[in-house]
């Protein structure tokens, strides 16, 4: 081991010096030492965040939150989330003893591979955040991560969940301590669902219907089973109300937390940490100072002005109809004029595959209605979103296709009025804020 | 003329963008000036299968698909009826496979599927993943599209698609899906008229045709929908373009 530890902290420091983060020095250990994650004697406190999306987000704000707190905390800021990445993190953290040296071990762990790294990690919390629809050519299905999630856990596992999701409610049919997050009904609720194709409509316990007395989001709301004892359980921590006109959410009617972007997935977030602290019983004046100052997220969706006209830069994850949902959610709140841009630069990084399915579970059709005046469909798919939009009900006119960001940005500009939301993938989010602020430094 | 379209287990079989399906066809129908319906049925309805001119069904974690299977056996003698009788059907993903005779799971499960068609399903813990590029030798055009499946069908014929890029069946690697009268049954995921113009055309055609032969059908507007199935072709596919 001493020997691992040493070679494996020899290719961190090369990896400082290059100024090449990555996770070799992870994959090159454990290919020497099999059982390395073994052999790691882990602090006391050791928190795995996991699920589909949101993991990063969430384990940052943790981490700072800890620090703030007075701990000291190893955590895979880069997002480096397979076996490599967290054996990396470890060898960063430890001494030739293979001792962490920090108080915390804060883990952002891959869906897929928590089943590997729970074993010997045995994280004393766990924060599953969500089992959504998401990049199906690696991930097959969402029965199929909650399978691969479930099999990671394990007894002396505290599981941190959202109360509202009930496809999360079938990880606590085993029995584990669970802590809840949710969110009561507030202005953005509605009670008639506006999304189709969605995960879970069946009480995962008896199978019948599930009613719902409101939504937040998709299958996200207050739930209840009227055939058996199923309902959403009540929160331990509850977002009592969401001012997103100054982005700000209230917990527990009285502590008041920034979110970093007016957007529902950004208040469960921050939600979770602030569970995660306030079950650990850390002092929740630090907490909430904490996630104030946090700067999670400020870089992924972003509004600002052009020209008297607000822009809205929704990052969004191809292949994950949710985010774009979500988004969705998002523009639907201003009854107000505006032209909308979609598109990106790649279906994924990650493979080669051109499935556009997706593009089918995403809702468009809450975008067609009086106040959009024009839809710019973009990129090397520009035209298989511009038929999306066609069969959304938008009128062709209102239709437009560019190949080239730059030349649907620069019509946008100078032929349409009203707000601007772009409704990107994550790989358009720079190229279109660039473009946006070209001949126009002043107004950005 | 009226058409009714029943989208079947439209809250457990919809995991990629089937609703496409359902949607172009109510779009285009409309737009051809007949007057087509849309309903959905799942496990907790009782359906009459006589009333509806168009089924769709499409694919569902292996979860879902267990417990449709379950409900959808019932309307085993309705169903074939209905195939008889040139009723159309679209089937996407593993929704084919609930119309062999079983279906056993990766764990060794078994189920009773309607037996329709004279096949077995066996699922694996290993997935066939792929873009496929198929051609449909009824109007000598490619069909684009996605596989992802954990099941395949042991013992059977395909008849519907020739493969080009992809996975046919076991019996026969060079093709794949099931065509018999107006029953039209693949793995090909999702939104295979959304994605697939030339194919929609000769599948709305059928409808027309199954309810009234003599129909003058008006042209069907898929000028944007072509340009965006050209682009793909020519992008990944220029020789079968």
């Amino acid at each position: 081991m001493f020997f691992s530890i040493l070679i494996g902290k020899f290719l961190v420091f090369i990896g400082k010096i290059l100024h090449k983060g990555s996770s070799k020095p992870g994959e090159v250990v454990l290919k020497m030492k099999k059982d390395f994650f073994k052999n790691i004697k882990l602090p006391k406190k050791v928190i795995a965040v996991t699920g589909s999306s949101g993991k990063g987000s969430i384990s940052t704000m943790i981490a700072e939150i800890y620090r703030k707190s007075g701990f000291t905390v190893a955590h895979n800021s880069k997002g480096a989330n397979l076996n490599s990445g967290i054996a990396t993190l470890l060898l960063e953290n430890c001494n030739l003893r293979g001792k962490i040296k920090k108080d915390v071990l804060v883990c952002e762990v891959d869906e897929r591979f928590a089943k590997y790294l729970f074993k010997d990690i045995k994280p004393n919390y766990v924060v599953i955040t969500n089992i959504c629809r998401d990049q199906p050519p690696r991930q097959g299905n969402v029965d199929i991560v909650y399978e691969e999630i479930e099999k990671a856990l394990d007894e002396g596992m505290h599981l941190i969940l959202n109360a509202d999701d009930p496809y999360l409610q079938k990880f606590t049919f085993a029995d584990f301590d669970v802590t809840y997050y949710g969110m009561d009904k507030n202005k953005y609720s509605y009670e008639k669902n506006k999304f189709d194709s969605l995960n879970i409509y069946y009480c995962p316990k008896c199978g019948r219907k599930l009613k719902y007395n409101f939504y937040h989001f998709e299958t996200l709301g207050d739930y209840t089973c009227e055939n058996c004892s199923f309902k959403r359980p009540k929160p331990n921590y509850t977002v009592t109300d969401v001012d997103y006109d100054n982005s700000i959410i209230t917990m527990n009617g009285k502590y008041k937390l920034h979110v970093p972007f007016a957007i529902l997935y950004a208040t469960y977030n921050t939600a979770a940490a602030f569970t995660m602290a306030a079950l650990d019983e850390l002092p929740l004046d630090k907490v909430v100072e904490a996630i104030n100052e946090s700067k999670t997220n400020t870089k992924i969706n972003n509004s600002y002005m052009y020209q008297e006209r607000k822009v809205n830069v929704l990052s969004n994850k191809n292949e994950n109809s949710t985010t774009f949902n979500q988004s969705i959610l998002f523009t639907k709140r201003e009854d107000k004029e505006r032209v909308i841009l979609i598109g990106w630069k790649e279906i994924s990084r990650r493979y080669v595959y051109y499935d556009l399915s997706w593009l089918y579970d995403i809702a468009f059709e809450n975008l067609n209605d009086q106040y959009t005046q024009k839809v710019y469909c973009v990129g090397e798919n520009g035209y298989d979103i511009a038929v999306r939009m066609k069969y959304a009900g938008f009128d062709e006119k209102k239709i437009a296709y560019y190949e080239k960001l730059e030349d649907a940005v620069s019509d946008l500009k100078n032929n349409t009025t009203g707000d601007i939301y772009a409704i990107v993938n994550f790989d358009y989010v720079e190229p279109f804020n660039n473009l946006m602020m070209v001949g126009d430094k002043n107004e950005h | 003329m009226n058409i009714k379209i029943a989208y079947l287990y439209d809250d457990l079989m919809n995991l990629y963008g089937e609703i496409g399906n359902v949607n172009v066809l109510k779009y285009h129908l409309d737009k051809l000036g007949i007057n087509a319906e849309v309903f959905k049925f799942s496990v907790e309805d009782d359906v009459d299968i006589d009333l509806y001119d168009v089924f769709i069904i499409g694919s569902g974690t292996e979860y879902n698909q267990d417990k449709v299977v379950r409900d959808f056996i019932q309307y085993k003698d309705k169903i074939k009826t209905a195939i008889e009788n040139g009723k159309v059907f679209l089937c996407t993903g593993n929704s084919i496979e609930l119309f062999g005779n079983t279906i056993t799971d990766s764990y060794g499960s078994i189920n009773k599927g309607l037996g329709i068609f004279d096949f077995t399903v066996k699922h694996s813990k290993q997935r066939i993943v792929d873009d496929i590029l198929f051609e449909f030798p009824e109007i000598g055009k490619s069909i684009i599209g996605f596989q992802n499946q954990e099941g395949f069908i042991e013992n059977y014929e395909f008849n519907l698609f020739n493969v080009i890029r992809g996975f046919g069946g076991n019996t026969n690697i060079t093709k794949e899906g099931i065509h018999y009268k107006n029953f039209f049954g693949t793995y090909v995921l999702g939104p295979i008229l959304a994605r697939n113009p030339y194919f929609l055309e000769y599948f709305i055609k059928c409808i027309i045709e199954s309810k009234d032969k003599n129909y003058q059908l008006k042209p069907i507007d898929l000028e944007l929908d072509k340009k965006a199935y050209n682009n793909i072709m020519e992008r990944h596919y220029p020789k079968y373009l």
